[in-house]
Protein backbone atom coordinates (compact mmCIF):
# COMPACT_ATOMS: atom_id res chain seq x y z
CA UNK A 1 0.00 0.00 0.00
CA UNK A 2 1.38 3.25 -1.05
CA UNK A 3 1.11 5.99 1.67
CA UNK A 4 2.55 9.22 -0.09
CA UNK A 5 5.11 9.74 -3.03
CA UNK A 6 7.01 12.79 -1.84
CA UNK A 7 9.53 15.18 -3.95
CA UNK A 8 12.49 16.27 -2.23
CA UNK A 9 15.37 17.12 -4.33
CA UNK A 10 17.41 16.41 -0.87
CA UNK A 11 16.20 12.89 -0.90
CA UNK A 12 16.04 11.57 2.41
CA UNK A 13 17.35 13.76 5.60
CA UNK A 14 15.94 14.77 8.78
CA UNK A 15 12.43 16.16 7.76
CA UNK A 16 11.99 13.23 5.50
CA UNK A 17 13.06 10.39 7.82
CA UNK A 18 11.72 11.70 11.08
CA UNK A 19 8.53 13.52 10.36
CA UNK A 20 7.27 11.77 7.02
CA UNK A 21 7.95 8.35 8.08
CA UNK A 22 6.45 8.92 11.14
CA UNK A 23 3.60 10.62 10.41
CA UNK A 24 2.75 7.80 7.74
CA UNK A 25 3.32 5.11 9.64
CA UNK A 26 5.40 3.65 6.89
CA UNK A 27 7.54 0.65 7.60
CA UNK A 28 9.46 0.69 4.17
CA UNK A 29 11.35 4.12 2.22
CA UNK A 30 11.55 3.87 -1.00
CA UNK A 31 14.15 5.74 -2.91
CA UNK A 32 13.24 6.13 -6.31
CA UNK A 33 16.43 7.47 -8.22
CA UNK A 34 18.42 6.99 -11.07
CA UNK A 35 21.83 8.66 -9.81
CA UNK A 36 21.48 6.94 -6.28
CA UNK A 37 21.85 3.80 -6.74
CA UNK A 38 25.72 4.38 -8.93
CA UNK A 39 26.43 6.90 -6.59
CA UNK A 40 28.08 5.37 -3.26
CA UNK A 41 28.78 8.38 -1.14
CA UNK A 42 25.16 9.98 -1.87
CA UNK A 43 23.86 5.70 -1.20
CA UNK A 44 25.98 5.49 1.99
CA UNK A 45 24.42 8.93 3.73
CA UNK A 46 21.28 8.26 2.93
CA UNK A 47 21.59 4.96 4.06
CA UNK A 48 22.89 5.95 7.22
CA UNK A 49 19.64 8.73 7.47
CA UNK A 50 17.42 5.72 7.76
CA UNK A 51 15.25 5.63 10.86
CA UNK A 52 15.05 2.89 13.33
CA UNK A 53 12.68 0.16 12.63
CA UNK A 54 12.24 1.49 8.70
CA UNK A 55 12.90 -0.83 5.94
CA UNK A 56 14.95 1.30 3.08
CA UNK A 57 15.39 0.30 -0.42
CA UNK A 58 17.21 2.24 -3.14
CA UNK A 59 16.18 1.28 -6.80
CA UNK A 60 16.32 3.12 -10.20
CA UNK A 61 13.23 4.54 -11.74
CA UNK A 62 13.00 1.77 -14.29
CA UNK A 63 13.60 -0.74 -11.53
CA UNK A 64 11.53 0.96 -9.31
CA UNK A 65 8.44 0.76 -11.53
CA UNK A 66 9.19 -3.28 -12.04
CA UNK A 67 8.91 -3.66 -7.90
CA UNK A 68 5.91 -1.87 -7.72
CA UNK A 69 4.06 -3.36 -10.35
CA UNK A 70 5.14 -6.95 -9.81
CA UNK A 71 3.60 -6.66 -6.47
CA UNK A 72 6.54 -7.43 -4.20
CA UNK A 73 5.50 -3.64 -2.87
CA UNK A 74 2.12 -4.39 -2.02
CA UNK A 75 2.44 -5.96 2.12
CA UNK A 76 4.76 -2.55 2.83
CA UNK A 77 3.22 0.63 4.03
CA UNK A 78 5.61 2.51 1.62
CA UNK A 79 6.66 6.04 1.48
CA UNK A 80 8.39 6.52 -1.80
CA UNK A 81 10.72 9.47 -1.97
CA UNK A 82 11.72 11.11 -5.59
CA UNK A 83 14.39 13.77 -6.23
CA UNK A 84 12.39 15.47 -9.03
CA UNK A 85 8.36 16.09 -10.52
CA UNK A 86 9.91 14.16 -13.54
CA UNK A 87 10.34 10.98 -11.61
CA UNK A 88 7.11 11.52 -9.56
CA UNK A 89 4.96 11.98 -13.33
CA UNK A 90 7.06 8.89 -13.91
CA UNK A 91 5.46 6.94 -11.48
CA UNK A 92 2.25 7.53 -10.84
CA UNK A 93 2.06 7.34 -14.48
CA UNK A 94 2.96 3.47 -14.65
CA UNK A 95 1.32 2.60 -11.26
CA UNK A 96 -1.79 4.58 -10.83
CA UNK A 97 -2.22 2.96 -7.19
CA UNK A 98 0.11 6.81 -6.52
CA UNK A 99 -3.05 9.05 -5.27
CA UNK A 100 -1.17 11.70 -3.57
CA UNK A 101 1.62 13.63 -4.51
CA UNK A 102 3.43 15.55 -2.24
CA UNK A 103 5.71 18.60 -3.50
CA UNK A 104 8.41 19.33 -0.52
CA UNK A 105 10.85 20.92 -1.91
CA UNK A 106 12.10 21.85 -5.70
CA UNK A 107 14.84 23.76 -5.55
CA UNK A 108 15.77 27.11 -8.17
CA UNK A 109 16.77 26.42 -11.31
CA UNK A 110 17.40 27.97 -14.51
CA UNK A 111 14.16 29.60 -15.41
CA UNK A 112 12.30 28.37 -12.68
CA UNK A 113 9.16 29.85 -10.87
CA UNK A 114 8.86 29.74 -7.34
CA UNK A 115 5.69 28.47 -6.67
CA UNK A 116 4.91 27.88 -3.14
CA UNK A 117 8.15 28.29 0.09
CA UNK A 118 10.42 25.57 -1.70
CA UNK A 119 8.98 24.92 -4.51
CA UNK A 120 10.60 26.12 -8.23
CA UNK A 121 8.95 24.84 -11.16
CA UNK A 122 10.45 24.99 -14.84
CA UNK A 123 7.43 25.36 -17.45
CA UNK A 124 7.58 21.71 -18.48
CA UNK A 125 7.59 20.78 -14.61
CA UNK A 126 4.04 22.41 -14.39
CA UNK A 127 3.47 21.00 -17.48
CA UNK A 128 3.74 17.49 -16.01
CA UNK A 129 2.47 18.30 -12.57
CA UNK A 130 -0.79 19.46 -14.39
CA UNK A 131 -0.86 15.78 -16.14
CA UNK A 132 -0.63 13.94 -13.28
CA UNK A 133 -3.56 16.03 -11.92
CA UNK A 134 -5.83 15.67 -14.83
CA UNK A 135 -4.95 11.99 -14.14
CA UNK A 136 -6.53 11.99 -10.72
CA UNK A 137 -3.66 12.39 -8.63
CA UNK A 138 -4.06 15.06 -5.32
CA UNK A 139 -0.92 16.91 -6.09
CA UNK A 140 -0.30 18.86 -2.86
CA UNK A 141 2.24 21.34 -1.09
CA UNK A 142 3.59 20.91 2.28
CA UNK A 143 7.43 20.21 3.77
CA UNK A 144 6.72 18.77 6.67
CA UNK A 145 3.91 16.91 7.87
CA UNK A 146 1.98 19.69 10.25
CA UNK A 147 2.13 22.05 7.54
CA UNK A 148 -1.17 23.03 5.96
CA UNK A 149 -1.87 21.01 2.65
CA UNK A 150 -1.78 23.50 -0.15
CA UNK A 151 -3.37 21.81 -3.60
CA UNK A 152 -0.66 22.97 -6.51
CA UNK A 153 -3.88 22.86 -8.67
CA UNK A 154 -4.14 26.08 -7.01
CA UNK A 155 -0.98 27.67 -7.23
CA UNK A 156 0.02 26.90 -11.31
CA UNK B 1 -2.02 16.66 27.59
CA UNK B 2 1.87 16.22 27.92
CA UNK B 3 3.95 19.65 27.99
CA UNK B 4 7.81 20.22 26.71
CA UNK B 5 9.84 22.38 28.02
CA UNK B 6 13.51 23.09 27.10
CA UNK B 7 15.45 24.90 29.88
CA UNK B 8 19.20 26.16 29.36
CA UNK B 9 21.94 28.30 30.55
CA UNK B 10 21.60 30.70 27.40
CA UNK B 11 20.41 30.50 24.28
CA UNK B 12 20.46 26.65 23.68
CA UNK B 13 17.17 25.92 24.72
CA UNK B 14 15.35 28.23 22.23
CA UNK B 15 17.89 27.55 19.31
CA UNK B 16 16.82 24.11 19.48
CA UNK B 17 13.10 24.52 19.65
CA UNK B 18 13.99 27.01 16.31
CA UNK B 19 15.88 24.26 15.00
CA UNK B 20 13.44 20.98 15.59
CA UNK B 21 10.56 23.64 14.30
CA UNK B 22 12.66 23.56 11.05
CA UNK B 23 12.41 19.98 11.02
CA UNK B 24 8.77 18.87 12.28
CA UNK B 25 6.90 22.03 11.98
CA UNK B 26 5.73 23.95 14.25
CA UNK B 27 4.24 22.71 18.00
CA UNK B 28 2.06 24.94 20.64
CA UNK B 29 2.98 22.21 23.34
CA UNK B 30 6.74 23.65 23.54
CA UNK B 31 8.28 26.20 25.81
CA UNK B 32 11.81 27.20 26.38
CA UNK B 33 13.06 29.13 28.98
CA UNK B 34 16.86 30.74 28.35
CA UNK B 35 18.42 31.23 31.68
CA UNK B 36 20.74 33.80 33.10
CA UNK B 37 20.80 35.26 30.20
CA UNK B 38 20.06 39.18 31.67
CA UNK B 39 21.13 40.56 35.26
CA UNK B 40 17.38 40.43 36.48
CA UNK B 41 16.54 36.88 35.11
CA UNK B 42 15.13 34.63 37.61
CA UNK B 43 14.66 30.96 36.84
CA UNK B 44 12.50 30.15 39.69
CA UNK B 45 9.99 33.10 38.32
CA UNK B 46 10.81 31.90 34.63
CA UNK B 47 9.95 28.40 35.99
CA UNK B 48 6.70 29.74 37.44
CA UNK B 49 5.40 31.03 34.87
CA UNK B 50 5.01 27.98 33.05
CA UNK B 51 3.94 26.05 35.81
CA UNK B 52 0.85 27.80 36.04
CA UNK B 53 -0.16 27.31 32.39
CA UNK B 54 -0.12 23.38 33.58
CA UNK B 55 -3.34 21.88 34.64
CA UNK B 56 -3.62 19.24 37.12
CA UNK B 57 -4.48 16.45 35.21
CA UNK B 58 -1.15 17.71 32.60
CA UNK B 59 2.19 16.27 32.40
CA UNK B 60 5.77 18.63 31.84
CA UNK B 61 8.22 16.96 30.61
CA UNK B 62 11.67 19.28 31.08
CA UNK B 63 14.93 19.34 29.59
CA UNK B 64 17.93 20.81 30.95
CA UNK B 65 21.12 21.86 29.01
CA UNK B 66 23.46 19.60 31.43
CA UNK B 67 23.20 17.03 34.45
CA UNK B 68 24.68 18.70 37.28
CA UNK B 69 24.11 21.98 35.76
CA UNK B 70 22.15 24.84 38.29
CA UNK B 71 19.28 24.53 35.37
CA UNK B 72 18.92 20.98 36.14
CA UNK B 73 19.62 21.78 40.12
CA UNK B 74 17.00 23.70 40.33
CA UNK B 75 14.41 21.40 38.36
CA UNK B 76 15.18 19.03 40.41
CA UNK B 77 13.31 20.67 43.42
CA UNK B 78 10.05 20.46 41.36
CA UNK B 79 10.20 16.91 41.19
CA UNK B 80 7.89 16.42 43.92
CA UNK B 81 5.29 17.32 42.10
CA UNK B 82 4.16 14.18 39.88
CA UNK B 83 3.14 15.54 37.34
CA UNK B 84 6.92 16.95 36.17
CA UNK B 85 8.79 14.47 33.95
CA UNK B 86 13.03 15.30 34.78
CA UNK B 87 15.49 14.57 31.43
CA UNK B 88 18.89 16.09 31.45
CA UNK B 89 21.58 16.40 28.51
CA UNK B 90 19.29 18.35 25.97
CA UNK B 91 20.06 17.91 22.26
CA UNK B 92 18.34 17.83 18.92
CA UNK B 93 17.54 14.10 18.57
CA UNK B 94 16.18 13.81 21.49
CA UNK B 95 13.97 16.57 21.19
CA UNK B 96 12.54 15.64 17.48
CA UNK B 97 12.09 12.16 19.35
CA UNK B 98 10.11 13.75 21.86
CA UNK B 99 7.82 15.81 20.31
CA UNK B 100 7.50 13.40 17.18
CA UNK B 101 5.79 10.73 19.56
CA UNK B 102 4.29 13.32 22.06
CA UNK B 103 0.41 12.44 21.29
CA UNK B 104 1.20 8.84 20.65
CA UNK B 105 -0.84 6.68 23.29
CA UNK B 106 2.13 5.14 25.00
CA UNK B 107 2.96 6.13 28.97
CA UNK B 108 5.30 9.08 29.34
CA UNK B 109 7.88 6.55 31.55
CA UNK B 110 8.07 4.83 28.07
CA UNK B 111 8.16 8.26 25.82
CA UNK B 112 10.67 9.23 27.94
CA UNK B 113 13.04 6.00 27.59
CA UNK B 114 12.91 5.42 23.87
CA UNK B 115 13.26 9.13 23.40
CA UNK B 116 16.52 8.85 25.32
CA UNK B 117 18.01 5.57 23.86
CA UNK B 118 17.19 6.86 20.63
CA UNK B 119 18.77 9.89 20.71
CA UNK B 120 22.05 8.15 22.75
CA UNK B 121 21.96 5.99 19.09
CA UNK B 122 21.95 8.90 17.17
CA UNK B 123 25.46 10.10 18.57
CA UNK B 124 28.18 8.68 16.69
CA UNK B 125 31.57 9.18 15.28
CA UNK B 126 31.05 9.65 11.80
CA UNK B 127 34.29 8.14 10.14
CA UNK B 128 33.83 5.00 11.78
CA UNK B 129 29.81 4.69 10.65
CA UNK B 130 31.24 5.02 7.36
CA UNK B 131 33.58 1.63 7.59
CA UNK B 132 30.35 0.01 8.64
CA UNK B 133 27.20 0.73 5.69
CA UNK B 134 23.73 -1.60 5.78
CA UNK B 135 24.13 -4.21 2.88
CA UNK B 136 21.46 -3.10 0.58
CA UNK B 137 17.80 -4.08 1.21
CA UNK B 138 15.32 -5.37 -1.51
CA UNK B 139 11.33 -6.12 -1.27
Amino acid sequence: MIKLLRVDHRLLHGQVAFSWTQNLGADCILIANDDVPVNDLRKTTIKLAKPQGVKLVIKNIEDSIKALQSGATDKYKLFIVVESVADAQKLSEAYPAIEQVNLGGVKAKEGSRNISKAINLLPEEEKLVKKMIEKGVEVEIRQVPNDKKVLASTVI
Amino acid sequence: MRYLLLASHGKLAEGILDSTEMITGKHDNVFTISAYKHEEDDLNRQLESVMVQINHDDELIIVTDIFGGSVNNECMKLLDDTRIHLIAGLNLALVIELVTQMNFKITTDELIHTSIKNAKDAMLYCNQVIQDVPTNEDF
